[in-house]
């Protein structure tokens, strides 16, 4: 039984399930652990004391801490597409068959080639490359090479994600963040108060600092007190309690984002919660800070508080022997524990003087003598530690050492307070509590318990229940204020004096060894060399050095940091502040936050009603925007050039039908709507009869073509307008916006009724043949329907709106019925044109014949051109002002640059005009550009190349050639007049 | 993202609006170019209030004038287009 | 002031005390040729350039908080040159060229990376206006090129990119010559640069007030004391609006927050900056390891450097898509900036309305690699009193003749750029 080897796992003890032993595997060796083991605690337990290399220097590193602030024992996890790198083992719950690795090493972990890099560590303090790699040039792209080899942590993971990851939004009254005694305690507070609560926790089990002590609440255990508290919450109905869920992030109006992480068996890897909360209380506890120290880096030196939890948690003895080094009496708490596990304690090494240290401490440190005023000098060990030398302050060489494999470090407590500095007040530091204290500026911002710098369990609780109280007035409710009715024994230290040297390494050969941020491998001297070249402004020193800019985020390294700085530099650490705090609190998983926007879930996709009738059809489909549309309907065996060139033909030839769903329809329903239109169009449209279309160009406040379309008017006050299916939405909120914000006496009513029509084009020759069949209550013949005329009949039982418009230049009807019609007109058009071989026809052989008619679309239409650009400038009302007439005429006199949009066709009859090309004069500077192609095609009506450009006013050029360099290509070409084919329009009108 | 109130749907999410500009009425059709490039060229860019127009086009196909303030996000109140301020 | 050497790194090594300061702080005198508002890259450049090119070195650059703290130090570090509008052709054009050789120049490793960089495509429209962007460029001497979807896979064998929806990709214009360099060190370089030539820098020097007299500027009122002058350049990005109602100038700018966020450190994986044109939203990877991303500005004005969750959510959401190898990792860290954007989306660069004032802002999202170009434009045009010829398009007389450089043809909408 692997369980066997687990040398460091006392008998008894911990918040695991001994009943449930588990296998897992770490760089191939296979070990044994137990249900509610973390990875850390498991390799603990199997005395494993190198996890992983740090970043830069590649030196070995143990596990440090117990939670989220790791900055040492980072791993990959799972194999295959599962595999994930990056994860901090004392995060990483233990499950079956676990596989974990190193990462960052080479061969392997214990024998990593990278720790060469160590010996040039001298050469590569804060900032090195800022000044060197510079020469030759380009030196730095050979390099950056190499440094790029040796960049990142883990290997990302190939292949599709195989795991399964949700959001869920939801909303509370009080969201409470930390199930610690006063987040327990302000949930207790609120529970009956009618209110909804949620209550959040990072770890599997409430009770955060509960379960690492010997506390008791009302006579039971801590960690058995919280269990009990949030379990009668959760059922308690308005309560929603979240473990092994991290609030990572606190935005603007209360929405506050938790990633959870569900348990095995669960198909859903991870939750994603937006909870927007009307109040928040934070209540996230405090991070033990470690100690900077020559050594202070090596496999075995750990948190104080860890080295206690790892016991209490998982019934492990993180060593056999101990030093303990604290600054505060808050250390001395891991005393109790290290005797439980039957770790030896060699001595307690005090940075502060004999005066400065709690008698509460010395009570504790009983016989374990205290080594006050001094400082670990120095640690050694082959890879682990193996013994600790300590110093008196005052002197360089150590006075004595100690066998000890491990070093139990104690510099105090930072309250958590990221989550709220993420709402950009910095928090401010408190030298009585030596640390920086969060600032809830907010109304609906209430902090609680060690998170806001309180130290001892009863007063924890009292603001736990204070925090409630306020949030329940400030929404409104009465509450009076209650007194705690838990009874707390507690034996725990406060930190009592907190006091000494933030880094108690002297001269620079040690203060290369004293780490600040271990995963970057920072050290007080790199912040001593970055200072000294005036990088001292807080951001610049994090900028330079990298500290606090690692996978931990500096939850252990900031503060320490920020100390040492006031310390080089004098300045008190108030002045000197903080680093912005960046969200996420930890980090989260790029697949948690995508949640369900996978696949055709990632983006709307928005079907036309005859969408299942071009599947059956055969159309290949394309995205065009949100749209899934028809490009062509290949036959049997024809690739979609054949396909599209065989429907322009079957359409110039006889007929063809075209699916119009997707273009933007607004009915104007009032007597101003002719009015109204006069303003937004730059044509006039107010003189419309009933029962006639007019082409219309709708421009910007700014002169610019915005949008083109048809204007129907159907009735007297009644007019039907269309926008190109690009455009459908800007130009509804465009009117909507000028009918409700701008000119709000105009009484009109603006109708979309785009998704209610669903239509059809019916173009060629035998248009009308086709159209007589279908349609009924109507006249057809061209003097009843004429040419831009406008018809309401039937096809068959359906109601019908019948638009005589032309997009291809052909005798065409645009046929509308109700969308849920769309079907039988289909049907209908299909049976009533088999004799004349119709065919549905793409938006690729639509715009080959729109090309050839000369008719502009969205590359001519492209923000930028003026109506009279587009050869629409005799279209524009003169004598009446519109929206962007004012412009329109000022920029027309201003602008030196006018481009004029022209017909081309090749030189040579045959060569397709390149798509994208640039106009120049090949005779003069052939490298200026003096227009640019915007659609090209070979037309299969005319049998040659032609294309629609724009090319700069006043350019007469006789020797001009579109080109294209990037794909190689050259094209001479000729200015043609548009349209292609058919100029007279006579099709159309026929 | 954001709560917006609509004054005909109430509080709803940033989402399901469209953002509009700072909400300045245009000038007269027949104004000056000078004064409609002023309009559209112009800006305060206050740090701080501003008024400004948010379309609730995932809701009631209003506009709407909302308060906010540039600098915290909070928001003081929506109002219909016409309503004064 | 040191040069830096593999020589001095050694000796640094070896006795600490070799190192000296890189930049230190003035003292504010009461009166100079030219003062420069904003320590970013773009103010420290022009101060550089005033004195390495024109021996114009009474010069001070005073900034609020501290050098290179505001979008210098935010930004995503993309340097490319794809633009479509002739006067940012130009302009870009020039500035990418620039980049190459800054390090020597500066005798400061600013790691300018040409990496490449890699716009897909995902319609047959934008891959003709792809199509037509390289061609522009490439007539104007400036290397861009467009790949099909087989070399795009060649280059990026970690994206997962097809013709199939939700994003089909059709193809892509490549940028060889583009890339990244890093931020910081831009400021940090051209402020050292700057002081060895004599330029006095100021941090913690917050410009209180302009004083005019006759529409020519006469002095700034700091808060260290008022500053007599006739020539002073604005380059405070994000607050050019604040500085310019100190003038009673109105800009045709407003600001937009923008967000970024990095991924945990991985293994070399993605070489090009990568974006994808559905929105922007774009990937690269630093020497770290770490990915970088962003996208568009968030949608409503404003001055908080910070933006929504959801929005980051939304944007890794397509990039996953195209990158799978993304979904394992974790989101380590996201940021805020606060971009001017101008109306027409491009910069506003030259004098203003009142002599002696001039403005070098608007750069939106596009600042970062217009650094040293900006600034070198900038210095000439002072010192010449001739605006550079590159940054003549920048004008504000654009807005009232017409002249407008709308990239994307969005119109008087910045929120929209």
């Amino acid at each position: 039984m692997s369980g066997n080897r687990q040398i460091r796992r006392l008998a008894q003890g911990g918040m695991i399930d001994r009943a449930k032993p588990l296998s897992f595997s770490f760089n191939g060796a296979k070990l044994g652990g137990f249900h509610g083991d973390t990875l850390a605690s498991a390799l603990i337990a199997n005395g494993i004391d190198v996890v992983a290399r740090s970043f830069k220097l590649h030196r070995p590193r143990g596990v440090m801490t117990d939670g989220p602030e790791e900055p040492n024992a980072i791993v990959t996890v799972g194999t295959g597409a599962a595999r994930t790198p990056n994860l901090k083992a004392t995060e990483v719950p233990l499950t079956d068959g676990l596989v974990a690795s190193s990462q960052n090493c080479w061969p392997s972990v214990d024998h990593d080639f990278g720790a060469v890099a160590g010996l040039m560590s001298p050469l590569l303090g804060a900032g090195f490359y800022y000044k060197t790699f510079m020469a030759p040039q380009g030196a730095w792209t050979f390099y950056e090479k190499m440094i790029r080899r040796a960049a990142g942590l883990g290997r990302a993971t190939e292949g599709l994600d195989p795991e399964t990851y949700e959001h869920r939004h939801a909303q509370c009254d009080v969201l409470i963040i930390g199930a610690g005694p006063a987040g327990l305690a302000a949930a207790q507070r609120l529970a009956g108060s009618g209110m909804r609560i949620m209550l959040c926790d990072e770890r599997r089990q409430p009770g955060g600092a509960l379960q690492t002590t010997s506390e008791t609440i009302d006579g039971a255990p801590g960690s058995v007190w919280a269990h009990a508290a949030a379990e009668s919450l959760g059922s308690s109905g308005d309560t929603t309690v979240l473990q092994h869920a991290t609030a990572v992030w606190l935005a603007d109006h209360g929405l506050v984002t938790i990633a959870q992480r569900l348990g095995a068996g669960i198909p859903v890897a991870q939750r994603l919660w937006f909870v927007r909360a009307r109040h928040i209380i934070v209540a996230t506890g405090a991070i033990e800070r470690p100690l900077c120290f020559s050594g202070n880096d090596r496999p075995g030196v750990m948190l104080s508080s860890a080295a206690g939890a790892y016991r209490r948690r998982y019934g492990v003895a993180v060593g056999s022997r101990a030093v303990v080094h604290a600054n505060n009496d808050s250390g001395y708490n891991c005393l109790v524990e290290l005797g439980a596990a039957g770790i030896d304690v060699a001595a307690v090494v005090d940075l502060r003087p004999a005066a400065r240290i709690g008698d509460g401490a010395r009570e504790r440190a009983g016989t374990i003598p205290i080594h006050a005023d001094s400082r670990v000098a120095r640690t050694s060990g082959r890879i682990r530690l193996q013994h600790v030398a300590v110093a008196s302050h005052g002197e360089a060489d150590p006075r004595c050492s100690f066998d000890a494999d491990l070093l139990c470090v104690a510099g105090g407590w930072s309250p958590t307070v990221h989550l709220l500095a993420h709402r950009g007040t910095p928090a401010q530091f408190d030298p009585d509590a030596a640390a920086f204290l969060a600032q809830a500026k907010e109304d609906h911002l209430e902090l609680a318990g060690s998170a806001a710098g309180i130290t001892d369990l009863a007063a924890c609780l009292e603001s736990g229940f204070r925090a409630a109280e306020n949030a329940l007035a400030k929404l409104g409710l009465e509450a009076t204020a209650r007194a705690v009715e838990q009874s707390v024994v507690s034996d725990v230290l406060p930190p009592g004096n907190l006091d000494g040297p933030w880094c108690s390494a002297q001269g620079t050969k040690r203060r290369r060894k004293a780490f600040v941020d271990l995963q970057n491998d920072v050290t007080a001297a790199d912040l001593e060399s970055a200072i000294a070249e005036g990088y001292d402004a807080v951001e610049h020193l994090k900028r330079y050095t990298t500290n606090g800019m690692g996978t931990d985020q500096g939850k252990l390294s900031n503060v320490l940091a920020i100390g040492i700085v006031a310390e080089i530099t004098g300045r008190p650490v108030a002045e000197i502040g903080h680093t912005t705090f960046r969200p996420p609190y930890t980090p989260v998983t790029f697949g948690a936050l995508v949640g369900p926007r996978i696949g055709s879930n990632l983006l709307v996709t928005r079907r036309t009603a005859f969408h299942d009738l071009h599947l059956a059809a055969g159309a290949v489909m394309e995205p065009a925007g949100a749209w899934l549309y028809p490009k062509c309907y290949p036959r049997g065996g024809e690739d979609i050039d054949a396909a599209i060139q065989r429907e322009v033909v079957s359409v110039r030839g006889a007929v063809g039908f075209v699916d119009m769903a997707t273009l933007g329809k607004f009915e104007l329903h009032g007597p101003d709507a002719g009015a109204f239109l006069d303003r937004v169009y730059g044509n006039r449209l107010s003189t419309l009869a009933v029962g006639r279309c007019r082409y219309a160009v709708m421009l910007r406040e700014d002169g610019v073509v915005f949008d083109d379309g048809t204007v129907t008017r159907m009735a007297e006050n009644i007019w039907h307008l269309t926008a190109t299916t690009s455009h459908a939405g800007s130009v509804y909120r465009h009117l909507t916006r000028l009918l409700q914000v701008e000119w709000p006496d105009l009484d009109v009513h603006l109708i979309d009724v785009s998704e209610q029509w669903a239509g059809l084009a019916i173009a060629g020759p035998r248009a009308r043949d086709v159209l007589a069949q279908i349609v009924s209550d109507v006249a057809t013949g061209s003097d009843d329907l004429p040419f831009m005329g406008f018809r309401e009949g039937k096809v068959g039982a359906h109601h019908a709106r019948i638009y005589r418009i032309s997009f291809s230049g052909e005798l065409a009807y645009e046929v509308f019925v109700f969308a849920n019609a769309a079907a039988d007109l289909w049907q209908a058009v299909m049976e009533a044109g088999e004799s004349f071989d119709i065919c549905p026809y793409g938006y690729e052989a639509l715009d080959v014949m729109r090309i050839e008619k000369g008719h502009i679309a969205d590359g001519e239409i492209d923000g930028r051109s003026f109506p009279g650009d587009l050869g629409l400038g005799r279209m524009m009302k003169r004598d009446t002002p519109f929206l962007g007439s004012a412009l329109l005429r000022h920029y027309g006199e201003q602008r030196k640059r006018q481009p004029v949009l022209v017909g081309l066709t090749a030189l040579d009859g045959k060569s397709r005009i390149p798509g994208g090309a640039i106009l120049i004069d090949r005779n003069a500077d052939a490298r200026k550009p003096i227009g640019h192609v915007t659609a090209t095609i070979i037309s299969p009506t005319l049998g040659k190349p032609i294309a629609m450009a724009m090319l700069d006013s006043g350019q007469t050029s006789q020797s001009l050639s579109a080109v294209s360099p990037a794909a190689g290509l050259k094209v001479d070409v000729t200015v043609t007049a548009m349209p292609f084919f058919d100029p007279a329009g006579e099709r159309m009108r026929s | 993202m954001l709560i917006i109130p609509c004054p005909w749907c109430g509080e709803r999410d940033e989402s399901e609006f469209s953002y509009g500009g700072r909400a300045k009425l245009l000038p007269p059709l027949d104004a000056s170019a000078d004064a409609w490039q002023a309009a559209l060229h112009v800006h305060e860019n206050p740090d701080g209030w501003h008024e400004e127009l948010w379309f609730h086009g995932f809701g009631c196909n209003q506009w709407l004038v909302i308060r906010r303030h540039t600098r915290t996000q909070e928001i003081a109140g929506g109002r219909a287009p016409g309503e004064a301020s | 002031m040191t040069h830096y050497s593999l020589l001095q790194l050694a000796a640094e090594a070896l006795l600490p005390s070799r190192r000296g300061p890189a930049f230190e702080q003035s003292e504010l005198k009461s009166r100079y040729d030219v003062v420069i508002v904003g320590g970013g890259g773009h103010g420290l450049a022009t101060a550089y350039y005033l004195a390495a090119q024109h021996g114009i070195t009474n010069v001070a650059v005073i900034e609020r908080g501290w050098l290179g703290g505001g979008n210098t130090g935010r930004n995503t570090t993309i340097i490319r040159a794809d633009y479509l509008m002739p006067g940012n052709v130009a302009f870009f054009g020039h500035a990418l060229g620039m980049w190459p050789t800054l390090s020597r120049e500066l005798n400061f490793n600013v790691m300018f990376s040409p990496r490449g960089y890699l716009d897909l495509a995902h319609s047959e429209g934008q891959l003709d206006h792809f199509k037509r962007r390289a061609n522009v460029l490439a007539l104007n001497g400036i290397g861009a090129r467009m790949a099909d979807l087989d070399e795009l896979r060649e280059l990026e064998p970690a994206l997962s990119i097809g013709l199939e929806p939700p994003i089909p990709v059709l193809g892509g214009l490549v940028q060889d010559t583009a890339g990244t360099a890093r931020h910081d060190a831009v400021a940090w370089g051209y402020a050292r640069g700057a002081r060895k030539l004599g330029v006095d820098i100021i941090q913690g020097c917050e410009v209180l007030g302009l004083e005019i007299e006759n529409n020519h500027l006469r002095a700034v009122k700091t808060n260290r004391g008022v500053v007599r002058t006739d020539t002073a350049v604005v380059s405070v990005a994000g607050n050019s609006s604040r500085v310019a109602d100190m003038a009673g100038v109105k800009l045709p700018i407003e600001t937009y927050p923008v967000q970024a966020f990095v991924s945990e450190p991985l293994k070399p994986i993605l070489h090009r900056v990568t974006n994808l044109n559905l929105g922007y939203a774009y990937a690269g990877q630093t020497d770290k390891g770490e990915i970088v991303m962003g996208g568009n500005a968030e949608p409503m004005a404003g001055y908080a450097q910070r933006g929504s969750p959801l929005r980051i959510a939304e944007l890794t959401a397509k990039l996953v898509h195209i990158m799978p190898f993304l979904s394992r990792a974790r989101l380590m860290r996201v940021w805020g900036g606060i971009a001017d954007i101008a109306t027409d989306g491009s910069a506003v660069v030259g004098p203003s309305p009142v002599a002696g004032l001039h403005f070098n802002a608007g750069w939106g999202y596009s600042g970062f690699k217009a650094t040293p170009a900006a600034g070198w434009c900038m210095a000439h045009s002072l010192a010449s009193g001739k605006t550079h010829p590159l940054i003549e398009p920048f004008g504000f007389e654009r807005f009232s003749s017409g002249a407008f450089l709308d990239e994307g043809g969005a119109g008087p909408y910045p929120w929209l750029h």
